[in-house]
C-alpha cells in the first residue's frame, strides 16, 4: 500500500510509521581529488566502514540488518516494513570543512558487490554466485568499482562482461574506461576528469537499463598493486552540498525524484562526488527520514 | 487520537485551539573556543532555563520537561497525541551559518571524570523515560569541567535490542557545553559518540573508560534527535512547516525536555531566538 494523499502521509506518520538515522562520515589520512567520486560506505563514522569482507570474487550480498554480514555498514532505516511501502522523505547534510564543499552526495541501495577483485593482474577474473537483488530484474541497478587498497602506478583500463536486465549475457562495456593510477581508498577508480573516466557508474552498452550480475572483469594491465571490489547499487537521489556550514536539505515529495522508494532489507550508503580536493579527515553529518505507509 | 489528514491539523489551531506556541531564547550559548564543534545549548541560560545536570555521580537521571525546563510544550491530555508543527529560529550574532539539532533529552549520567583512566562504572538506577527500547537514542558526551586534553577511550552500553555492545571512542579539547565526542582522530566535533556495528540505538550505559587522561568531568546525556534546522545567515530567521518542508510530523511525548544542540562553523558566542508550534489531538 502506497502514500495516495499528503492525508495519508498524515496519517502514517502519526502512527508512527517513520524512522530518523543521524549519519556522520570522516574522509581517509590522504586528500581526496577534485571531480572524482568516492565511497563514503567505506568510511568510519557512523554507520561503521564497510570493510568489503568476502571471500574474492563470490558475490556477497548486503542488506539493512547485516550490512555484507560481518559489517553493518548502511543507514538504518526502519527494518523491513512489507506491505506498507517505504520511501524517503527527506535527507540532509553538512560539512563544515571548506574543502568539503561543493560536492554531491548520492544515495545508493546497495545490493551487493565482488570483493577481492586485484588490480594487478591482466587476465580475465571470474566473478561468481547469483546475485539476489531487491531490485529483481535489475532495472536501474548499476556498477562501480571501488580500491580498496591502494592501486599501482601502472596505467590500466577496465573492461568487464555482465547480464543485462533481460537477462542476456555476455554484455560489455560501450567504451574504454580508464582506471586511476594510484588510486586510493575509498576512490571509484574509473571517476575522475583524465580521459576515458566515467563516473560514479560504469556505463552500460547500448540499450541496457540495468544489471543483474557481472560475469567477469579484466584490466589491460597489471597497475602494480592493490585490490578492489565491483559494487552493484541502485542509486535513489542526490544532496547537492554547496556552501561551507549550510546544511543542505532535500524534501523528497516536492522535489524531484518523488518519494523514491526503499525496499525492505535496502542497504543504504553515500557515494560523494568531491567538487574541490577535498582535505583529508573531513567530517560530514547528516540526517535520513523515512516513512512507510 | 492520532492525526488522519491535513484538515485535522487546521483544525487543531483554528476550531479547537488544541495547539501550544512556545518561545525560546537563548542569549548566551557557550562559545566554543575553536570553529567546527558543537554545543549544547541546554546548558544556557534564557528561555528554556539552564540545564546544571545535576545528579549524583556516574548514575542515571532523567530528564523530563515541564515548566521552564525544556522547550515548553504544553501538557497532553489523556488520550491524546502531540506533534511538533512548526519551528523557527535565528541568531543576531555573526556565528551563522549554523546547523541546530532539537532532541528530547531522555537521561544522562553526570560527573564522569575525564582524567581518570580506570573503569567507570555507572549504576541504572533508572531507565530510559521516553523510547524504552532506546531505538533511535544517541549518546553525546557534555564538557562540565574543562577537558584539556585530546583523548580516546571506550564505552559499554546496552543497544536498542538489550544487547550489551562496547565501541571505541576519540574526544577533543573543550569548555563547559561543548560536545567533546570527536570525529574520529580530526579535530572537528561529531554530534554523538559512536555505535557498534549494527546498533541502531541506546538503551543505557554500562561503563565508560578513557585510555589516557584527559582533564575535566563531562556528562553522557542520552538524547533521540527530532528535527534538524540550519540557520542560513544571521539576522535571518529559518523556518519550517515541518509536514510541508520536511514531510515530518514529530510526534512529542508527555513529558519531552527538549532543547538543542548547535554546530557552530564560527568560533563565538551565538544568540537564539525562535518559536515553535505544537498540535495536540
Amino acid at each position: 500500500m502506497a502514500f495516495n494523499s499528503m492525508d495519508d502521509i498524515v496519517s502514517e506518520i502519526a502512527a508512527g510509521k517513520f524512522n530518523r538515522a543521524d549519519w556522520n562520515k570522516i574522509t581517509g589520512a590522504a586528500a581526496y581529488t577534485a571531480g572524482r567520486w568516492y565511497d563514503f560506505g567505506a568510511l568510519n563514522g557512523y554507520p561503521v566502514a564497510n570493510a568489503f569482507a568476502g571471500t574474492s570474487l563470490a558475490w556477497r550480498s548486503c542488506d539493512e540488518a547485516t550490512g555484507n554480514g560481518t559489517q553493518a555498514f548502511g543507514i538504518p532505516n526502519g527494518g523491513s516494513v512489507s506491505t506498507d511501502i517505504k520511501h524517503v522523505m527527506n535527507v540532509a547534510a553538512v560539512t563544515g570543512i571548506a574543502t568539503g564543499v561543493p560536492g554531491v552526495l548520492m544515495l545508493v541501495d546497495v545490493q551487493g558487490y565482488y570483493p577481492g577483485i586485484s588490480m594487478n593482474v591482466n587476465t580475465s577474473q571470474t566473478l561468481t554466485g547469483t546475485p539476489t537483488l531487491r531490485y529483481t530484474d535489475g532495472v536501474g541497478v548499476r556498477a562501480y568499482l571501488v580500491i580498496n587498497t591502494t592501486s599501482g602506478a601502472t596505467a590500466h583500463t577496465l573492461s568487464m562482461s555482465y547480464t543485462n536486465q533481460a537477462g542476456t549475457s555476455g554484455r560489455t562495456l560501450p567504451v574504454t574506461v580508464s582506471c586511476t593510477a594510484s588510486a586510493i581508498t575509498p576512490h571509484i577508480t574509473h571517476s575522475g576528469v583524465a580521459s576515458n573516466n566515467y563516473g560514479p557508474f560504469l556505463p552500460m552498452a547500448s540499450g541496457d537499463t540495468g544489471i543483474q550480475s557481472v560475469q567477469s572483469v579484466q584490466l589491460s594491465a597489471a597497475s602494480g598493486a592493490g585490490t578492489a571490489s565491483l559494487v552493484l547499487a541502485r542509486p535513489l537521489l542526490s544532496l547537492p552540498i554547496t556552501t561551507l556550514g549550510v546544511m543542505s536539505e532535500r524534501d523528497l515529495l516536492n522535489q524531484l525524484p518523488s518519494l523514491p522508494r526503499v525496499y525492505d532489507g535496502a542497504c543504504l550508503t553515500w557515494l560523494y562526488f568531491a567538487g574541490a580536493n577535498t582535505a583529508a579527515n573531513t567530517s560530514f553529518f547528516g540526517s535520513t527520514e523515512f516513512a512507510w505507509g | 487520537m492520532a492525526f488522519r489528514n491535513i484538515a485535522q491539523i487546521g483544525r487543531a489551531i483554528e476550531e479547537e485551539g488544541s495547539f501550544q506556541y512556545s518561545y525560546f531564547f537563548k542569549p548566551n550559548i557557550p562559545q566554543p573556543g575553536s570553529v567546527l564543534r558543537i554545543i549544547d545549548a541546554s546548558v544556557a541560560s534564557g528561555v528554556p532555563k539552564y540545564n546544571g545536570y545535576v545528579g549524583a555521580q556516574l548514575t542515571s537521571t532523567q530528564l523530563f520537561g515541564e515548566g521552564n525546563a525544556g522547550v515548553y510544550c504544553g501538557s497532553v491530555p489523556e488520550g491524546k497525541e502531540r506533534h511538533l508543527l512548526t519551528w523557527s529560529v535565528g541568531t543576531t550574532t555573526a556565528t551563522a551559518p549554523m546547523a541546530l539539532m532539537l532532541c528530547d533529552y531522555l537521561m544522562f549520567y553526570p560527573l564522569i571524570d575525564l582524567e581518570d583512566t580506570d573503569p567507570q562504572v555507572m549504576t541504572n538506577s533508572v531507565g530510559l523515560p521516553r523510547y524504552t527500547d532506546g531505538e533511535g537514542v544517541r549518546m553525546a558526551l557534555v564538557c562540565s569541567v574543562p577537558a584539556t586534553v585530546a583523548s580516546t577511550g571506550t564505552v559499554e552500553y546496552v543497544n536498542q535490542d538489550g544487547n550489551v555492545s562496547t565501541v571505541s571512542f576519540s574526544t577533543l579539547t573543550g569548555n563547559p557545553g561543548m560536545v567533546l565526542s570527536a570525529a574520529s582522530t580530526a579535530t572537528q566535533s561529531n554530534y554523538f559518540m559512536p555505535l557498534a556495528s549494527g546498533d541502531s540505538g541506546v538503551r543505557r550505559v554500562n561503563s565508560f573508560q578513557m585510555s589516557s587522561a584527559a582533564g575535566g568531568f563531562a556528562t553522557i546525556v542520552l538524547v533521540k534527535p527530532i528535527a534538524t534546522l540550519p540557520i542560513y545567515e544571521t539576522s535571518t530567521i529559518s523556518e519550517a512547516t515541518l509536514i510541508n518542508d520536511k514531510l515530518i510530523f514529530p510526534k512529542i511525548y508527555d513529558g519531552a525536555y527538549l532543547n538543542f544542540f548547535t554546530y557552530n562553523t564560527f568560533d563565538g558566542a551565538s544568540t537564539l531566538r525562535g518559536e515553535m508550534v505544537f498540535v495536540t489531538r
